[in-house]
C-alpha cells in the first residue's frame, strides 16, 4: 500500500488535448476539457493542441515533458489504432517509457458520432479524459524482449509468389527452404497456356525462374513435400516438414524420362486435370522443377521395367516418408488457390454434358504440351468447335457459398482465351456472356478492346437453362439483359470462367501457423491496407492468391513484399517484442493449467517444479510467444496472470472513473481492439450519430473482460454493460471471443443472483466495418435503459446495495 | 484436322485388364496356369493350381486409364482370344507349313555332362543349353524348376549351374515359370525361359507386340541390353499342382515329396517314388480328371513360337528332338556343339512328332464340343 501511493504521489500527468483542426473542436469544447483535466488528480499540465499529432503537436509534448517533468502522457484525439504507435514514438523521443501514455478517443467515439449534441459529447469527452488518466496514473513502464532471429526463411508454396519470393530473399543472401506440395513448381501459372493481357506464353515466362530457383545455391527446393508442425516464434520458428516418398533418387535422377516411355500404366495427368495421360512414373509436365520423376506408388504395377531401364539407378524401392526438421527466421506463405470446381454443384450441367468444360481445361487444351498438343477440340468427339461460348462468373458472384469476385481475374483470362480462339480462327463464333466486365489492370482495358474488334460477342446475362442436343451441342437459355429478350442458341462448346477459391487444405495450414482467414475463407492479412503482406502472427508473411484472388502481376508484386518484410524481419540480428503481454505470479500460481488450455498460441506450458522436496505443477510462460489478449489473466482462478497495461486494477480505475456521476445513465462497453472498438471507429468515421450515454474502454481481446470488470460496473451502479468482440471465427486471437462466450453464463447467473435484470448486460459480435451495428447495439441498449429505468430496475447488485 | 489423339482422355478407351481377363478366361475355365499374368503385375498372385487372383486392385479400377494395350496381364495371356499364326508370320516371315511349325533345323542330341545324363528324362539338352547360354554369355540367368514342389518353392531364376544341374527332368505340374522370369528381369535382364507352348507363346506375344517390346527396344543402346531367349518343351498337358497332389494321394497314397521321377510316353504314366515303387497307367484314366481344360484346348504341341523346342516325341530313349527356329536359337545351339556340351545325332522322326501333334487336335475337338455344349468360351488362337 505505502508503495501505491508512493508512486501516486511521484506521478505528474500531462494531458493534450487535441482539437484536431474543426474535427473535435468543431463540436467537443476542448479548452473546457483541457480546463477540465487539469483539475484531475496527478495533472500537472493540460494543453489544448491543434493538431496534435503533426511535428508542432508533437515537439509540444516533448517540450513539456521536459518543462515539467512529466512521466504519463495523455493524449485526446483520435483513435488509438490510428495514433498510438506515433505518440509512443514522440513519448519515447522524450526520454519516458512508451508504455507511460495513454490516448482518449474524443473523435471516432464522440465528436463523430455526437455531431449535434456539443454539450453531451464535451461531457463524454472529459470522461473520456478522467478515464484515460485514471488509468495513467496506474501505467507501468514495461520492458521489451530481445529475441534473436535465425538468419533464414521457410516458403510454403512454389506457385509463381512463392517462387518469385524465394528468389528475392536468396539473392538478398538468405537462406530460403521453398517446400511445395507437389512433384514439380510452377504452380497454376505452369499449366496456363498464356497470359493476359500481352497474350505471352506462360511457361517462357516462369519456366526461366523455376529453374533459377533449381540453380540457386542459397535456395534449398523440398519438393514433394509437406509442411507438418510449426513450433516457436518470430525469428525462431521450428519446422517440420514431411517429405513424401517420391521411389525416386532426386540426387540420381536427370529427368531422361526413359522410365515413363517404357511404364505400360497410363493414368489421367492431373496436371491436365485429367484430360491428358501420364505414366505411373511420370514428369507431370516437361519444364518441370526439380527436373526428376516421381513415381506414383498407387497406380504402379511394379512390373520392374522403370528400374531395367534407369541407366542412374535411381529408382528406390522401399523408399519412404522423411522427416525434415529446419529453423527459420520467417515464413512466407504462398500456398496459392484453387479453382472453383464445378463438379461440386454441378453447373451448367459440368458433369452430364462432356462439352462444357472449365476455362482451366480449354488453357490445357491450348497448350502444346498439353493433352491435345495445342489443338481445341470437343471432348466429346474431338472436332474443333465453330461456336464457343464462356459463362463468367462461376462459382462466385454468388450470393450462396461464393459471394465475393475473383477480382477481375476469371473476366480477362476469358478474353484472353476468347482472342486466342478468334485470332487462331477469325471465323470462329465466340460469345461472353458476362454480368460485368471487371478487367481492371494496365493493358487490360487493350485487351477488351481487341477483343471487341475482332468480333466477340459480348451478351449481358448469366445463361439460365442448358440443354445437350442430340450431337452433343449445347443449346443455352437466355436472357439478353440489355435487350430484354430471351434467346436459344446453340453452340459446340461450353467454356465456364470459374473463380478462385481458396486451398482445399487452407484450414490445416491456418491451424497450423495460426493464421485467420477471412469470411471469404482466404489468409487474413494483418491489415487490408496498411500491412496487406503481414498476418496476426508475428514473422509470418502472405503472399499471393492465398491471401485473395489475384492476377500475376499482383501475386509477383505481394510477393516481392513479403519479401521485403520478411527481409526486413531477417536482417536484424535480434528483435525487440513488445511488453505488454502477460506476466506470471509465481506465488499465486496454482498449477492448475487452465492457462495452458485457453491459450491459442502455447504461450504457456505445465512444468512440474520442486519446492521444500515437494513436487508442484506450476505453469510456465514463453514471453515471445505471449500476444497480449490476456484471456489467461481473465480466466486464471487465482489472479496469479497479470495482463500488462491491461492490468484488473487499471481496469477498474477506468470503470470507476467513467461511473463517478450519474452512473445509471452510462453504458460501460468493453471492446476489442481489433473488430468492435474497430467497428465503433468506423461509425465515427461514418458519422453514424448514436446517444452518447456509451462509456468505452479498450481491450485487446473480449477474451480479456474478466466476469470481475462486468460486476465492478455494475457494483458502481452502470446503467448498463455491453462486451463486444470480433465475430466467431474471426478472432484476431483465435479463440478470445469463445471464452467471452462462455463467460457470459458466468456473469449471467451473478446477474441473478444479484437482482440484476438480464436485459442490463449484452455480448455482441461486432466487425470492424460493422459501424452500422455498433450504432444500432448502441440505441437500442440506451431505448431499453430508458425503459428500465422507468420500471425502476436499474439498481445496483444486492451486495453492493448492502 | 486432327481425329483422334493418343494422349486426349475424354477420347481414350479404357484398357482391358484383369477384369476382362477374369471374365473372358479364368471364369471361363480356360487359364493355363502358365504364369504370364503375374509376371509383371504386384496385384495379381497364383494360388496352388497357378490360378491367378487380385491381391490388392487392379490399377485400372484405381482409376488409371491404360495398362499396356489391353492389361499387361490381358496382354501376355495366351488363352484370350488372338491370332497366334499372325504372330508366327510377324516373327517367321510365314505361317508353319505343319504342327512342327517353322524351323531352320531338326536334329537329335544328347548332354555330354555326365552330372546331367544321370538326372535328365531324355538326353539333357534341355540343361547343357541352359548352360551352355549361361557360361557363353547368351544370357544371365535361366529359369529353372527345382523337384516336385508348389511353384512358389521350385520356380526359381538363378545363374549357378549346380542348381540348374539338380533341376534337370521333367516336371509335370504347373510351374509359373514367366511368373519368376517376369519378377527377376529387373535382376537379371538377359534370361533364357524353358517352358511350356502357353508360356512361351505368352512371354513372346508380350514381347513382340506389348510393353514388354518397348522395353527391348529402349534398352537396345545400354550396356546390357535386355534379352530373352525362348526355350520351348514339347507339352501334351501339364497339371495343377494341388489338384495332382490330391489326386494321386487318393489313388496311390503317394504325396508329391514321393516321387523321384514322372515319366509320359504314349499314353501311359509312369510314376517312379523314392522308396522304389513304380505306377504305371493310361493317363486318361490316372490323370484324366486332373488335365485341364485349356491343355485339352490348345493345340500347340511343339511351342511353335520359341527359339529352340526341346522333347522326347521324335528320337530314340535317351535323345531329345531339337527343333531350332530362330537365328537366335540357332547361335545358341551351335555354340553349345562347339563348346562341346551337347553331341548330335541326325536320326529324327518327324512323322512321329506330327502324329502327337495330331492326336492333339482329337483331344481339341472333343473339349471344343464338350464346352460348346455348356457354352462356354472355346479357343481358337492356332
Amino acid at each position: 500500500m505505502t508503495n501505491d501511493k508512493e508512486k501516486k504521489e511521484d506521478v505528474r500527468i500531462g494531458v493534450f488535448v487535441c482539437s484536431c483542426g474543426l474535427n473535435i473542436g468543431g463540436v467537443v469544447n476542448v479548452n473546457e476539457v483541457a480546463e477540465f483535466a487539469k483539475k484531475l488528480p496527478n495533472v500537472v499540465y493540460a494543453k489544448v493542441n491543434k493538431y496534435t499529432c503533426s511535428d508542432a503537436g508533437q515537439q509540444e509534448i516533448k517540450e513539456a515533458i521536459k518543462k515539467y517533468n512529466l512521466n504519463r502522457v495523455v493524449v485526446a484525439s483520435c483513435s488509438p489504432r490510428l495514433h498510438e504507435p506515433t505518440f509512443r514514438k514522440t513519448v519515447q523521443e522524450a526520454g519516458l517509457n512508451p508504455y507511460l501514455f495513454e490516448m482518449a478517443n474524443i473523435r471516432e467515439h464522440c465528436s463523430w458520432v455526437h455531431m449535434f449534441d456539443p454539450k453531451a459529447a464535451t461531457e463524454k469527452a472529459k470522461d473520456a479524459v478522467k478515464m484515460a488518466v485514471a488509468k495513467a496514473r496506474l501505467l507501468e513502464p514495461l520492458g521489451f524482449i530481445k529475441v534473436p532471429v535465425k538468419n533464414s526463411v521457410l516458403v510454403i508454396g512454389g506457385g509463381i509468389a512463392g517462387i518469385r519470393a524465394a528468389l528475392d530473399l536468396a539473392d538478398m543472401g538468405f537462406k530460403v527452404y521453398l517446400v511445395e506440395k507437389l512433384p514439380s513448381i510452377g504452380g497454376v501459372m505452369a499449366q496456363l497456356d498464356k497470359t493476359f493481357p500481352t497474350l505471352d506464353c506462360s511457361i517462357c515466362i516462369e519456366g526461366p525462374l523455376m529453374s533459377d530457383v533449381a540453380k540457386h545455391p542459397n535456395i534449398e527446393l523440398i519438393s514433394y513435400a509437406e509442411v507438418e508442425e510449426v513450433e516457436g516464434y518470430v525469428g525462431n520458428f521450428k519446422v517440420k516438414i514431411r517429405k513424401k516418398a517420391r521411389y525416386v533418387d532426386e540426387s540420381k535422377c536427370n529427368g531422361c524420362g526413359l522410365c515413363s516411355e517404357v511404364c505400360p500404366v497410363r493414368v489421367p495427368n492431373e496436371w491436365d486435370l485429367g484430360l491428358g495421360v501420364r505414366s505411373a512414373i511420370y514428369k507431370p509436365f516437361p519444364q518441370a522443377v526439380p527436373n526428376v520423376v516421381t513415381l506414383d506408388k498407387e497406380h504402379c504395377i511394379e512390373c520392374g521395367f522403370c528400374e531395367i531401364v534407369c541407366e542412374k539407378n535411381a529408382i528406390i524401392k522401399d523408399d519412404k516418408d522423411k522427416i525434415i526438421e529446419v529453423e527459420v527466421g520467417a515464413i512466407i506463405v504462398a500456398t496459392g488457390y484453387d479453382i472453383y470446381d464445378p463438379r461440386e454443384r454441378n453447373d451448367y450441367h459440368y458433369n452430364d454434358y462432356p462439352n462444357v468444360i472449365t476455362a482451366l481445361e480449354l488453357e490445357r487444351l491450348f497448350n502444346a504440351s498439353g493433352p491435345t498438343q495445342g489443338h481445341v477440340v470437343r471432348p466429346s468427339d474431338g472436332k474443333e468447335p465453330k461456336k464457343v461460348a464462356f459463362i463468367l462468373c462461376v462459382g462466385t458472384r454468388d450470393r450462396g457459398e461464393n459471394s465475393y469476385c475473383s477480382g477481375g481475374v476469371c473476366c480477362t483470362y476469358s478474353l484472353k482465351l476468347a482472342v486466342m480462339l478468334k485470332e487462331k480462327d477469325p471465323k470462329k463464333d465466340v460469345a461472353i456472356f458476362y454480368m460485368d466486365i471487371r478487367s481492371i489492370g494496365k493493358g487490360f482495358e487493350e485487351l477488351y478492346s481487341r477483343a471487341r474488334k475482332l468480333g466477340i460477342r459480348f451478351i449481358r446475362g448469366r445463361p439460365a437453362e442448358i440443354y445437350e442436343n442430340p450431337d452433343k451441342s449445347l443449346k443455352l437459355i437466355y436472357e439478353n439483359t440489355l435487350e430484354g429478350r430471351v434467346y436459344e442458341e446453340d453452340f459446340d462448346l461450353v467454356v465456364l470462367s470459374t473463380g478462385m477459391v481458396p486451398k482445399k487444405d487452407a484450414d490445416k495450414i491456418a491451424k497450423m501457423l495460426k493464421l485467420s482467414r477471412s469470411p471469404d475463407g482466404f489468409f487474413m492479412e494483418k491489415h487490408p491496407k496498411l500491412a496487406p503482406v503481414d498476418t496476426a502472427t508475428d514473422g509470418i508473411f502472405l503472399a499471393g492468391a492465398c491471401q485473395g484472388p489475384k492476377d500475376i502481376p499482383s501475386s509477383v508484386a505481394q510477393a516481392r513484399a513479403a519479401a521485403m518484410a520478411a527481409a526486413n524481419l531477417l536482417s536484424k540480428r535480434e528483435i525487440v517484442l513488445g511488453g505488454d503481454i502477460a506476466e506470471h505470479i509465481y506465488e499465486k500460481c496454482i498449477g492448475c493449467g487452465i492457462c495452458t488450455r485457453v491459450c491459442p498460441f502455447g504461450a504457456w506450458k505445465l512444468v512440474e517444479v520442486t519446492e521444500n522436496g515437494k513436487k508442484k505443477r506450476k505453469a510456465k510462460l514463453t514471453p515471445a510467444l505471449c500476444k497480449g489478449c490476456g484471456t489467461c489473466a481473465a480466466e486464471c482462478p487465482v489472479g496469479a496472470i497479470k495482463m500488462n497495461h491491461f492490468t484488473d486494477e487499471q481496469i477498474f480505475a477506468q470503470i470507476d472513473a467513467a461511473l463517478e456521476e450519474n452512473p445509471e445513465d452510462k453504458i460501460i462497453a468493453f471492446l476489442c481492439n481489433w473488430c468492435s472498438y474497430a467497428g465503433a471507429d468506423t461509425a465515427g468515421v461514418s458519422r453514424l450519430q448514436y446517444p452518447t450515454n456509451v462509456r468505452i474502454i479498450r481491450v485487446m481481446c473480449s477474451g480479456r473482460v474478466s466476469h470481475k470488470f462486468v460486476q465492478r460496473a455494475f457494483e458502481k451502479g452502470a446503467g448498463m454493460v455491453l462486451v463486444a468482440g470480433c465475430h466467431i471465427g474471426d478472432c484476431h486471437y483465435i479463440s478470445g471471443n469463445i471464452h467471452m462466450k462462455k463467460r457470459e453464463q458466468k456473469i449471467r447467473k451473478w446477474m441473478e443472483q444479484n437482482g440484476i435484470d438480464q436485459e442490463r448486460f449484452r455480448l455482441e459480435w461486432i466487425s470492424a466495418a460493422e459501424g452500422v451495428k455498433f450504432q444500432q447495439v448502441i440505441k437500442e441498449m440506451v431505448e431499453k435503459l430508458e425503459e428500465l429505468k422507468k420500471k425502476g430496475k436499474i439498481v445496483k447488485p444486492v451486495k453492493a446495495r448492502a | 484436322m486432327v481425329e483422334h489423339f493418343e494422349t486426349f482422355v475424354p477420347l481414350l478407351k479404357r484398357s482391358k485388364g484383369f477384369e476382362e481377363l477374369k471374365k473372358e478366361v479364368i471364369d471361363q475355365d480356360l487359364c493355363s496356369g502358365c504364369g504370364n499374368c503375374s509376371a509383371f503385375c504386384k496385384n495379381i498372385d497364383l494360388d496352388e493350381n497357378s490360378k491367378p487372383y487380385l491381391v490388392s486392385d487392379c490399377t485400372l479400377e484405381k482409376g488409371s486409364i491404360k495398362c499396356s494395350l489391353e492389361g499387361t496381364c490381358y496382354d501376355a495371356c495366351p488363352m484370350v482370344p488372338y491370332d497366334f499364326k499372325k504372330l508366327e508370320e510377324k516373327i517367321f516371315g510365314s505361317v508353319g507349313k505343319d504342327w512342327i511349325g517353322n524351323y531352320i533345323k531338326i536334329v537329335a542330341a544328347r548332354s555330354k555332362d555326365k552330372r546331367i545324363l544321370e538326372r535328365c528324362q531324355d538326353g539333357g539338352v534341355a540343361t547343357s543349353l541352359l548352360i551352355a547360354a549361361i557360361e557363353n554369355n547368351f544370357v544371365n540367368a535361366v529359369t529353372i524348376v527345382k523337384g516336385w514342389k508348389f511353384w512358389k518353392e521350385s520356380v526359381k531364376v538363378t545363374n549357378d549351374i549346380n542348381e540348374i544341374i539338380e533341376a534337370s527332368g521333367t516336371k509335370y505340374l504347373r510351374s509359373s515359370t514367366p511368373n519368376a522370369f517376369g519378377k527377376n528381369l529387373r535382376y537379371f535382364r538377359r534370361i533364357a525361359v524353358i517352358g511350356t507352348g502357353c508360356q512361351i507363346a505368352g512371354i513372346r506375344k508380350f514381347m513382340t507386340e506389348s510393353s514388354l517390346k518397348n522395353l527391348i527396344e529402349k534398352t537396345k543402346e545400354s550396356e546390357v541390353p535386355v534379352d530373352v531367349y525362348l526355350i520351348g518343351l514339347f507339352c501334351y498337358e501339364n497339371f495343377p499342382m494341388k489338384d495332382f497332389e490330391e489326386t494321386i494321394k487318393q489313388k496311390y497314397n503317394i504325396t508329391l515329396e514321393d516321387i523321384k521321377k514322372m515319366d509320359i510316353k504314349k499314353g501311359i504314366v509312369y510314376i517312379y517314388t523314392k522308396d522304389g515303387r513304380e505306377i504305371k497307367e493310361k493317363v486318361a484314366k490316372a490323370l484324366g480328371k486332373v488335365a485341364p481344360s485349356s491343355c485339352k484346348l490348345c493345340k500347340d504341341f511343339t511351342a511353335r513360337l520359341s527359339d529352340i523346342s526341346l522333347g522326347s516325341v521324335g528320337t530314340k530313349a535317351g535323345y531329345t528332338t531339337v527343333i531350332i527356329r530362330t537365328k537366335k536359337g540357332m547361335e545358341l545351339f551351335e555354340k553349345a556343339v562347339e563348346k562341346g556340351y551337347i553331341e548330335v545325332s541326325e536320326e529324327v522322326n518327324v512323322d512321329e512328332i506330327l502324329k502327337t501333334a495330331q492326336s492333339k487336335l482329337k483331344y481339341y475337338e472333343k473339349e471344343a464340343n464338350r464346352r460348346k455344349e455348356l457354352g462356354l468360351r472355346i479357343v481358337e488362337n492356332w
